[in-house]
């Protein structure tokens, strides 16, 4: 026997403890790096760098060994009855695109895009007493649209509120999801596989809700991220802002605003 | 596309399945790669073999875990392409391994045939399941997936004299257990 038999003989071994190797917790956890802003909140759990596997709040978190997070948000498909706004139009909108669809000269079927200006007409559109708008950090926005997505029989699967603006210094990307009952995916997969940069941390706020955030490297041009998500009310509200490091204090107060608006 | 639905695209023979494939376990057999040959042009050209090896072999072979099947065939790939390319330097990321787990072989213990690498494969997995979870985890990551101990020691949370530590430990535990082994024999 030599080492290859031994290294061959390991490659032989069953799924469930390779498994087991990507996911474990290691019960010895490293020092926390901690976000200035989150400094201030009443409660701060560090998750970075280690194996995690488990329900943090309103989310389960997987730490992969070699490709960041895998995130999926625990919340409840929403009843169609309890979206009374104007949104119900894309039930027959959507259903015209698939009739009227032209390979040549149509977009793609399957989703409707309301431009709005305000968040409060955004909010009167969808019709969820739920729904909250959280606050965004600029006046100006370059995009403000409530995008909907629905089948071929009208049934309407997503609601998503999507906002983008730029500063000078920051980007940022504010978008607010609700799944219907319709949807028929796996509850809110947010991702975060394939970027091992990635890191977590986590914080509680003023008005007691978990919100887990994300830091990649993995912009254009050596710039990072922060990319926050919190859910209440069976909503998933996000926000994401990109900024080189001399920045990262403006970034942070976008994200740190944009948690405490949220109640 | 679950991975049943993949070992089914492959025995029919559709050519779906290493796109499918591919997209599903790339990354995570380029990294397997990459720890062992550290170039990523090898490590991609080991992920394409790897993924040909599939197709070659399912059918007749259905696996029951995919992503185990396609780690064996990556690392015995990698390992293959490292002898080919054997300017081997002696701190190579896999000669560092081998040289490691060559503390783990005793003397007396022969692998002659399949039978008996799937019985030693078997033995330490049992001597891998009596360990803690923690060290079962740090093994694994070492020596399957091939993380280096410094890496190990930053999500662990020690220094990487602590986790060459624990390696050690760990190594000489499983020499006795198949030094144990082969005195039953």
């Amino acid at each position: 026997m030599n080492s290859e038999d031994i290294y061959k003989g390991i490659g032989g071994i069953s799924p469930d403890l390779l498994e087991e190797a990507e996911t474990h917790n290691f019960s010895v956890r490293r020092k926390p790096r901690i976000l200035k802003w989150a400094a201030a909140a009443a409660v701060f759990v560090v998750l970075c760098g280690v194996g995690v596997y488990g329900a943090t709040g309103g989310f389960t978190v997987k730490k992969l060994l070699l490709n960041g997070y895998e995130v999926k948000a625990h919340i409840s498909r929403i009843p169609m009855k309890a979206i009374k706004g104007n949104v119900n139009e894309a039930s027959v909108l959507i259903p015209e695109q698939y009739k009227n669809y032209s390979p040549y000269s149509s977009l793609f079927p399957g989703s409707f895009y309301k431009n709005v200006s305000s968040a409060e007409e955004a909010a009167a559109y969808i019709g969820y007493d739920k729904l909250q708008i959280p606050v965004f950090p600029y006046d100006h926005t370059d995009n403000f649209q409530v995008a909907v997505v629905g089948g071929q029989d009208g049934r309407i699967s997503q609601i998503q509120i999507m906002r983008d603006a730029y500063s000078e210094k920051v980007s940022a990307q504010n978008w607010t999801t609700l799944f219907t009952e319709h949807y028929d995916g796996d509850v809110f997969d947010i991702g975060f596989a394939g970027d091992p940069s990635a890191e977590m941390q986590e914080f509680t706020t003023a008005n007691k809700l978990r919100c887990i955030v994300f830091e990649s490297d993995a912009q254009l041009a050596g710039r990072k991220s922060l990319t926050a998500y919190i859910t209440t009310g069976d909503v998933v509200y996000m926000c994401h802002s990109a900024f080189n490091t001399a920045d990262r204090a403006e970034a942070e107060k976008i994200i740190h605003d944009w948690a405490e608006s949220i109640k | 596309m679950d991975d049943k639905e993949l070992v089914r695209l492959f025995w029919d023979r559709d050519e779906t399945a290493l796109a499918e494939c591919g997209q599903k376990y790339g990354s995570w057999l380029r990294r397997i790669a990459m720890n062992i040959l550290e170039l990523p042009e090898d490590a991609e050209e080991c992920v394409n073999d790897a993924l040909l090896a599939a197709w070659n072999r399912i059918p007749p072979h259905e696996p029951e875990s995919l992503k185990a099947f396609l780690g064996k065939l990556i690392r015995d790939i990698a390992v293959s392409r490292y002898r080919e390319n054997h300017a081997a330097r002696r701190d190579s990321s896999l000669r560092v391994m081998l040289d490691e787990l060559a503390e783990t072989v005793p003397s007396s213990f022969r692998v002659e045939d399949e039978v008996e690498a799937n019985a030693l494969s078997a033995l330490i997995e049992s001597w891998l399941r009596a360990q803690k979870k923690d060290e079962r985890a740090l093994f694994v990551r070492r020596y399957y997936y091939g993380e280096t101990v410094k890496s190990l020691a930053a999500a662990y949370g020690c220094s990487e004299q602590k986790m060459a530590q624990i390696m050690l430990r760990l190594r000489r535990s499983l020499k006795k257990a198949i030094e144990k082994t082969e005195a039953v024999k």
